[in-house]
Formats: structure tokens, sequence, C-alpha cells
């Protein structure tokens, strides 16, 4: 898939909603150092999953989701760890993947581990 | 929160097995330390400048961890799909690195008991914890949702 355009890959992981850990991944010109102008790509191209933590437990990993369109931007979301009662910490990690060809081992992708929401109280 | 890295950068092949067999190799002869339990303090959530700011990877190859690694246990307390402790998975596992010290996913691994050595059920991506003895195809998967994201 490396068509010789260099593009820059942006993850970025956020708890959206009460215990509901999202993982997003964009990909983006490369403008700099910076992750900016969005670019579309191809469908397959772009896949994403999250690791969820509850109140320094880790709960689970969701599966990797692919987007079927092209598009420039993806997101997984779930809430793995329940939300029972009382106020809990949650906590995310994302992974982003890029496909780069059937070459490349691991998934045939590209992955960064992204980041972290701060953790929230529920 | 962001970091990015350019399409075509190589990320060596490596998986979880390496932290793992890293895990109790001891210095020197001396007795090996003995392992640590419990859940991950909060402060090791702390984002770091290594964890937050763009990374170059083709250029860089700055390590981009999303967690303080030294602040974790040596295994990690673990929930089941009802939120019940169900044993420990071993940091290796759960914060793979690859030899250029990048962090990778967790694929699916064990869960131990206290013992740090009886395998108790494993870790399956997509729907959590499964006792030994269970098939993961009778285990459902986690509802998700899936979309194209938000731009802001």
């Amino acid at each position: 898939m490396n068509n010789g355009n260099y593009d820059d890959q942006c993850v970025e992981s956020i708890i959206a909603d009460v215990a509901d850990c999202k993982a997003f991944a964009y990909t983006y010109e490369a403008v700099g150092n910076l992750c900016s102008t969005p670019r579309s790509e191809p469908a397959g191209y772009i896949g994403a999953m999250f690791n969820a933590y509850m109140n320094g437990s880790y709960c689970g990993q969701s599966s990797t989701a692919y987007s079927p369109y092209a598009t420039s931007s993806w997101v997984i979301g779930g809430a793995i760890c329940g939300n029972p009662s009382g106020t809990q910490s949650f906590y995310t990690s994302g992974c982003a993947y890029f496909y780069e060809g059937p070459s490349y081992p691991y998934n045939n992708g590209y992955r960064i581990h992204g980041v972290t929401s701060p953790s929230q109280n529920y | 929160m962001m970091m990015k890295a350019k399409r075509g950068a190589m990320l060596a092949g490596a998986t979880g097995v390496l932290g793992t067999a890293l895990l109790f190799v001891n210095v020197a002869g001396s007795a090996p330390a003995t392992p640590t339990f419990g859940t991950i303090p909060p402060a090791a959530f702390t984002t770091t400048d290594s964890s937050t700011r763009a990374v170059d990877r083709s250029a860089s190859r700055v390590a981009s961890h999303p967690v303080n690694i030294g602040a974790i246990p040596d295994f990690v307390q673990t929930l089941d799909r009802q939120g019940n402790i169900a044993g420990y998975v071993r940091k290796g596992d759960l914060f793979p690195t690859a030899p250029n010290g990048d962090l990778l996913a967790p694929g699916p691994h064990s869960v131990y008991a206290r013992d740090g050595k009886t395998i108790v059920g494993q870790m399956i991506l997509g729907k959590g914890f499964v006792a030994a003895g269970v098939n993961p195809d009778s285990v459902p998967s986690f509802p998700v949702t899936t979309g194209p994201a938000p731009t802001s």
C-alpha cells in the first residue's frame, strides 16, 4: 500500500462516555511533524482496537475493526469493563492499524500503540 | 493527545513473548526478584512527554509508551466479564515491546493464579477472560461499535 506518497498516521484513545472505551485512528498528509490535513485511505486500510482498564485492573481488549470503506478516520468503542455501581476509574489505551501489504507480519499491519486518555471517574 | 508515524516505517516484528521471556532474567547469578502482583497505580497511566508528542518513527524511532512501565507490577490484576478478579497477566504480555522499544498491542495471553505459574485461563481478543477448560468459541464477543471517527 505504500504508494510513495508518505502520509502521517495518528491514533488517539479516549473514554467518551461512562465506561465506554474508544480508540480512534486517523490518517493525515505529512505536514512537517504534525497531524494535520486528513487523507482518505482505501477500504480496509485503517483499523483500531482498544485495551480497557478499570480501577487499575485489566478488563481485556477489543477485537480489531477495519474500515469497510474509504475514510481518513475510524473508531471502535465498547464498555467491556461493565459499569458496576459506585465510583469507578476507567482507563483506555488504543491501537491503530494501518495496512501496509501482505509482506508485513503481525496482522499485515503497521500499528501504533496509542495513547491514553487520562483515567476518568464515574 | 495524538501520536503519529510515517507510513513506510518498519516496525520490527515482535510479540509479547519477548517481554515474557525476559521477565525473570536475573543478573550475574543473583537470586531472582520476587515478582510483584497488583493493580496498575493511577500514576502509571499519566502520560509523559514521550507518549503525547508527535513521533516520527521513520526518523527518530522514539518509543511511545502510553504508560509508565516501571510503575506497573510484574503481574497485573485481571477481571473477568462480570468484574470479578480472574487472575493476573504478566506485564510483558500486557505491554509487549519491540526490540526498538516501541510498545506493541498485546495479543492473546495467559492468565495466572497468584502463584504466577498456574494458568487459570486466557485473555482472548474481543472476548476478555476465558477460564481454563472453556472453549473460547463458546464465549460471545464483547459488543462494540465502529464507524467514522469524529473530527475536531
